[in-house]
């Protein structure tokens, strides 16, 4: 695979991974808030 | 939420958050967050409309958002007169703009402005000057209300409504999701 196609599909990952990462926060946090 | 947070692949500081330093115990102003790794910058908002929570009317709820360093305009909690409704880091991903300008509405908000020391506080801030770059943005409801469902939450298991914004690709995400609870009723990490 050429380097910048690559970069591009590890930063589509480190993306995707952050998008789940912080949806998982909001969940917690407002199961957290109905108590 | 801090607990889910400390596992992200960034090294990300809270620039708005649930209050200053020493007034919460998490989740403050300037408190450092992730794993380490992307320089990022973190808004939260762990319960938006926290008096509608309390009489469990519709529309509250818990909100993220996660831009580059540099991408947040830190604000202090006050009011802000706003012309479009809706968080900021929301309407970049979604392309809409929103105009906004605080207005405090007594002798604390406005030492809390003074204090932030922002170039011209009493300018209106466009969508840009809030939320600049990329940026995620992310919402479950705790109650009902218009932009996703509120959280059902029973002894062994909870069921979330979120949404997820990213401003690179414009995509916006609706996610439904049943969680396991640990002994304590919080998710299940796997951690």
């Amino acid at each position: 695979m050429h380097h910048a196609e690559h970069r591009h599909d590890a930063d589509a990952r480190l993306d995707a991974f952050l998008s789940l990462d912080v949806v998982r926060a909001v969940e917690a946090a407002a199961i957290a808030a109905t108590r | 939420m801090r607990q889910a947070l400390r596992h992200v692949a960034i090294q990300g500081k809270f620039v708005i958050g649930d209050g200053p330093r020493g007034s919460v115990p998490v989740l403050y102003v300037g408190e450092t967050v992730g794993a380490g790794g992307v320089a990022a910058e973190v808004v939260v908002d762990s319960l938006d409309c926290i008096t509608r929570a309390a009489r469990s009317d519709p529309g509250a709820l818990s909100v993220i958002a996660v831009a580059g360093a540099g991408g947040f305009q830190p604000v202090p909690s006050v009011y802000m007169d706003k012309i479009a409704v809706g968080p900021a880091a929301a309407l970049r991903g979604r392309g809409g703009r929103l105009l906004a300008r605080l207005a405090p509405r007594n002798e604390d908000e406005r030492a809390q402005i003074a204090a932030a020391s922002i170039p011209d506080a009493g300018r209106t801030f466009t969508t840009e000057d809030l939320a600049r770059g990329e940026v995620i943005f992310a919402a479950a409801g705790v109650t009902d209300g218009a932009l996703v469902e509120g959280a059902h939450v029973g002894t062994q298991d909870a069921v979330t409504h979120a949404v997820v914004i990213r401003s690179r690709t414009g995509s916006v995400r609706w996610i439904k999701t049943r969680h396991q609870l640990d002994e304590k009723g919080n998710p299940r990490t796997g951690n």
